[in-house]
C-alpha cells in the first residue's frame, strides 16, 4: 500500500495546526497597550459580540465600502464554508449527517449531489471572479503580488479536481469514506485508485501547509483579534490597564 | 543651516527663510526680506505691524495673538493680508525677524 | 468622489523638512542617523511587534483585497498608488516579511520581501508623512486593519534612528519646554487672556473672565494653544459658555495645550505630553477636566489618559469631557438661553474631525449644538460625514508649509463634498482643521469661512 498520500496529509494537518497555533499565540502574546477602538463602537461585551459576528459572517465593513466586490468575496467564502461542511458530512461522518438531517441514504446522496454541485460551481465562479478582478481592475492589479495569484490558483486547482470527481464521476465514494475513516483512526486503508483523488489530496495538503505562512492566515481570526474591532468603547468608564501594566511599551522604549 | 545674505550681511535662516537669531534684526533686514515676500515697498502700515510684532516679541518672547495685532494696530485682518500676502503669522513675523510660529495654525 | 487613475510616483517628491540636532536631542532621539541604523531600526521594529498586537496582527492578515484603496483622501487627491492604504502599509510589510517571516527569508522577492535600504527608508519618510492617521481606511477593512497604527509604528522606528520631521519634533519640544505647541510663554498667555476679557467686555458689556492658573477652580479647560493665538472667537466662546452657566473654570499655563503631537511621533512623547494635563489638574485641585476644540487631542485625552497617566480618581466622571459634550448636555437640560437668529444669514455645514468621529465617538453632540443655534444647517453627503468623514488634509502632523501640496491633495474629497451643500460657513471643532481649511478654500477657489462650534454657540447664547 502506498503510504505517501496519507502521510503527506498527516504532515500537512500537523503543520497547519501547529502553524496556526504559533501565529495566533504570536498575535496574542503582544499586548494591546491602548484603546484604539474604531468609533462609533459598542460599550458592552454583547455589543462587541454583535459587531464581530457582523464582520465575520456578513463582512459588514466590506459591504459598506464596496458592494460590487462584496458579492464575490462573500459568496466565495460562503461556498468554501459549504464545501467544508459538505466534506465533513459526506466523507467524515455520513451516518451522523444522515441522522441529523433525518434522511435515508439515497436521499442524503441526492442532497450531497445537488448541494455539492451548487457550492462547487459557486466557488469556482467566484474564484474566477476574484482572479479576473486582480487582473482587470487597475487598483487591484497594482496591489496584487505573486502570492495573491498563487493562493487563488491553488484554490482553483483544488476546486477543479474536486469538481472533476463530482461531475465526471470516477470516484468510489465508499472507498473514499473508508480511506478517510481509516486515516482518522490511524488505521490506514488504501486510498481510492482514482489519480484525480490523489491530486486533490496533494493540493489540499499544499494549501494546509501554506496557510499559516501566508496571508491566508487571516482565517485564524483576523477580525476576532483586531483591537480596532474587538475592544469596548469605554475608556472613561473603566480604566483600561492590563497585566502588562499601564504602559509597557512606553517604559520599555525609554 | 542655510544662510542668506541680507543687506550685505550673512544670516542663518531656517528652511522657510526665517532668520534664526532675532537679536540681529534691524530695519534693513525687514526691507531686504520684503522682496522675498513679494512686497515692493514697505509702507507706514507695514512698519506699524512690524514694529508692533517686534515690541511684543521683545516684551513677551512670542508673537502676539492675531486678534490683538488687528486690534492694537487698528488694521483689519483683511488689510493685513493685503499688506503681507502670506498673513500675519508668516510674512509679517518673517519681516519682523520673529521665529516662525508653528503648531496648529 | 470617483477614484482617479493611477499616477505612479506623482506624490513621491513632497518631503517634510528633516529635524536636525536641536529638535531631535531634546526628545531623546539620536542627533543623526547612526552607522548601524538598519540594525537599530530592525530592533525597534521587533520591539514594537512584541508590544503592539495591532501591529503584529496587521502585518500578517491583510489579504490585499483593496477595499481601502479608494477610501484614502490622499490617494483620491493624487492617484499615487503608494497612497492607497494597502500599498502604503505594504511599504512597511515588505520589510516585515524580509526580516520577520519564514516566507520572506526563504523566498525573498517572490514573497514580496525587501531589504531595509536607504531607498526604502526614503519611501517611508515620504509616504508615512502623506498619511494623516485619519483611519478612514480602517472603517471599510473587513479586519479593521488600521493604517494609522502602521504609520505610527513606521514613524516611531524612523524617529528611533534620528529620522523625523522638523515640524513635529519642534512642536513637541515646545510642548515639553513651554507647555504648548505654539510656544506661547506664561506672560503672553496671561496677556492674551486679559485682552480677550476686554474684547468680551466690549462685545457683551459683561465682566466675563478668562481665568489663568486659578487654583481650586471647578473645571480645568485645556484648549489647543491655537485658540489662544488664531481662534479668538472659539476661546471667547468657552468663556461665554462657562459664564452663562456660572461655572468656575480656569486654563493652565503648565498644560496650555490639548493637542498631543506624540500621536504623530512616538508613544513616549504621547505619554509625556498627556502627563502635563493630569499634573495640571492635580496641582490646580480642579474637580473636572474639559478638553477644547481639537481633534487628535480628544482621541489622546479620552482614550489614553487613564491608561497612560491614571488612575484619575481625583476627577469627576466623565473624565475628560469634551467641550461639545458639556455644551450639548447644558442645551439638553435647558440651561442655556439661545437665540438662533444670531446666526442667521449664513448657511452652515459641519465637518467631522477624524479623531472626534473615528477616534473618540464624538459625532452627535456637535450636531446637537449646531441644530440648536443655527437655522440653516445642512449636512454634507452621507458617505463623507460621521465615521466616514474625510480628513481636512492637514492632520497627523502634516500641517506644515513644505507639505502644502500633500495637504491640498488630501483636502480634495472634502472640498468636493463641501461644495455640494452650498454652505458658506464650515463649522468644525478642531484647531488643525481650522488652520487647514482657509488654505484649502483659497487653493480651490471656494468662498467660505471656517469657524468653531463654540463660535456659533457663543453668538447665540443670550446673557
Amino acid at each position: 500500500m502506498n503510504l505517501a498520500l496519507p502521510v503527506l496529509l498527516y504532515a500537512a494537518v500537523a503543520v497547519f495546526l501547529l502553524g496556526m497555533g504559533w501565529r495566533i499565540s504570536w498575535w496574542l502574546r503582544a499586548p494591546a497597550p491602548l484603546k484604539i477602538v474604531l468609533t462609533p463602537a459598542p460599550k458592552t461585551f454583547s455589543g462587541v459580540a454583535v459587531r464581530l459576528a457582523g464582520e465575520i459572517f456578513t463582512f459588514r465593513s466590506l459591504f459598506k465600502g464596496d458592494r460590487y466586490f462584496w458579492i464575490p468575496a462573500w459568496l466565495f467564502h460562503l461556498s468554501l464554508a459549504l464545501l467544508l461542511i459538505g466534506h465533513l458530512g459526506g466523507l467524515v461522518m455520513p451516518k451522523v449527517a444522515e441522522a441529523t438531517l433525518g434522511l435515508d441514504e439515497s436521499q442524503f446522496e441526492h442532497l450531497a449531489q445537488v448541494a455539492g454541485s451548487v457550492a462547487g460551481i459557486l466557488a469556482i465562479s467566484t474564484v474566477l471572479w476574484l482572479l479576473i478582478r486582480r487582473q482587470v481592475g487597475e487598483r487591484p492589479r497594482s496591489i496584487s503580488h505573486f502570492s495573491d495569484f498563487f493562493a487563488l490558483i491553488l484554490l482553483l486547482l483544488i476546486l477543479g479536481t474536486g469538481s472533476h470527481m463530482r461531475f465526471m464521476g470516477g470516484l468510489d465514494i465508499m472507498q473514499a469514506r473508508q480511506f478517510v475513516a481509516g486515516w482518522l483512526m490511524f488505521h490506514l486503508v488504501p486510498p481510492p485508485s482514482n489519480p484525480v483523488f490523489a491530486a486533490h489530496v496533494i493540493l489540499v495538503s499544499v494549501l494546509l501547509i501554506y496557510i499559516p505562512f501566508s496571508k491566508l492566515v487571516h482565517i485564524g481570526g483576523a477580525a476576532l483579534f483586531s483591537p480596532t474591532l474587538n475592544q469596548r468603547n469605554n475608556p472613561r468608564e473603566r480604566r483600561y490597564a492590563g497585566p502588562w501594566g499601564a504602559a509597557a511599551s512606553i517604559s520599555k522604549s525609554k | 543651516m542655510p544662510t542668506l545674505t541680507l543687506a550685505g550681511k550673512e544670516f542663518d535662516v531656517d528652511e522657510d527663510g526665517f532668520i534664526q537669531d532675532a537679536t540681529k534684526w534691524d530695519d534693513s533686514i525687514a526691507t531686504a526680506l520684503a522682496e522675498q515676500e513679494g512686497i515692493k515697498v514697505l509702507t507706514d502700515e507695514h512698519w506699524k505691524v512690524i514694529r508692533y510684532l517686534r515690541d511684543y516679541f521683545q516684551k513677551f518672547g512670542s508673537a502676539p495673538m492675531i486678534r490683538k495685532v488687528t486690534k492694537d494696530t487698528g488694521l483689519p485682518l483683511k488689510r493685513i493680508y493685503e499688506l503681507f500676502p502670506t498673513g500675519p503669522a508668516k510674512g509679517a513675523c518673517k519681516l519682523a525677524g520673529l521665529p516662525k510660529p508653528t503648531g496648529c495654525i | 468622489m470617483k477614484a482617479p487613475p493611477l499616477c505612479p510616483n506623482i506624490a513621491a517628491n513632497v518631503h517634510a523638512h528633516r529635524a536636525k540636532k536641536e529638535y531631535l536631542e531634546p526628545l531623546g532621539l539620536p542627533a543623526e542617523r547612526p552607522a548601524d541604523w538598519r540594525a537599530k531600526a530592525l530592533d525597534k521594529f521587533r520591539e514594537l511587534l512584541h508590544e503592539r498586537r495591532s501591529l503584529s496582527l496587521y502585518m500578517d492578515v491583510c489579504v490585499r483585497c483593496g477595499a481601502c484603496a479608494d477610501k484614502c483622501p490622499f490617494f483620491l487627491g493624487t492617484g499615487d498608488p503608494n497612497n492607497m492604504p494597502v500599498a502604503r502599509a505594504e511599504l512597511f510589510r515588505k520589510v516585515y516579511r524580509r526580516y520577520f517571516t519564514a516566507a520572506g527569508k526563504l523566498a525573498g522577492r517572490l514573497a514580496t520581501a525587501e531589504d531595509l535600504t536607504d531607498d526604502v527608508l526614503d519611501q517611508w519618510f515620504t509616504y508615512f508623512y502623506q498619511c494623516s492617521e485619519c483611519r478612514r481606511c480602517a472603517v471599510f477593512c473587513p479586519f479593521g486593519v488600521d493604517t494609522a497604527e502602521i504609520t505610527m509604528a513606521a514613524r516611531e522606528i524612523m524617529a528611533s534612528i534620528g529620522v523625523a520631521p522638523k515640524y513635529t519634533t519642534e512642536v513637541i519640544r515646545k510642548a515639553n519646554e513651554i507647555g504648548n505647541n505654539l510656544g506661547i510663554p506664561l506672560a503672553a498667555w496671561k496677556d492674551s487672556a486679559e485682552f480677550l476679557e476686554q474684547e468680551l467686555k466690549e462685545q457683551t458689556g459683561k465682566d466675563i473672565k478668562m481665568p489663568v492658573d486659578q487654583e481650586g477652580a471647578e473645571v480645568l479647560l485645556v484648549p489647543p494653544s491655537a485658540d489662544m493665538f488664531a481662534n479668538a472667537d472659539t476661546m471667547m466662546g468657552y468663556a461665554k459658555l462657562f459664564y452663562a452657566v456660572g461655572v468656575n473654570w480656569t486654563t493652565s499655563t503648565y498644560a496650555s495645550e490639548a493637542g498631543n503631537f506624540g500621536l504623530f511621533l512616538n508613544y513616549e512623547q504621547l505619554q509625556k505630553i498627556n502627563r502635563r494635563i493630569v499634573d495640571a489638574a492635580r496641582n490646580l485641585r480642579v474637580k473636572r477636566l474639559i478638553i477644547g476644540e481639537c481633534g487628535h487631542a480628544w482621541r489622546a485625552a479620552q482614550a489614553f489618559t487613564d491608561t497612560l497617566n491614571g488612575p484619575l480618581h481625583f476627577l469627576q466622571k466623565p473624565c475628560p469631557e469634551h467641550i461639545c459634550e458639556f455644551a450639548a448636555r447644558l442645551i439638553r437640560g435647558g440651561w442655556l438661553k439661545l437665540d438662533k437668529s444670531a446666526n442667521d444669514g449664513v448657511t452652515v455645514t459641519y465637518h467631522d474631525p477624524c479623531n472626534l468621529a473615528r477616534g473618540g465617538g464624538l459625532i452627535d453632540e456637535p450636531r446637537e449644538i449646531l441644530r440648536a443655534v443655527v437655522n440653516d444647517f445642512r449636512e454634507m453627503p452621507a458617505d463623507t460625514i460621521r465615521e466616514k468623514t474625510f480628513c481636512c488634509g492637514g492632520g497627523g502632523g502634516l500641517l506644515t508649509e513644505e507639505l502644502m501640496q500633500t495637504r491640498m491633495n488630501g483636502a480634495k474629497p472634502r472640498v468636493e463634498a463641501f461644495r455640494t451643500t452650498g454652505a458658506d460657513l464650515l463649522a468644525t471643532p478642531c484647531a488643525i482643521c481650522k488652520a487647514q481649511f482657509p488654505e484649502v478654500f483659497k487653493h480651490y477657489g471656494v468662498d467660505a469661512r471656517v469657524v468653531g462650534v463654540m463660535d456659533l454657540l457663543a453668538k447665540a447664547i443670550v446673557i
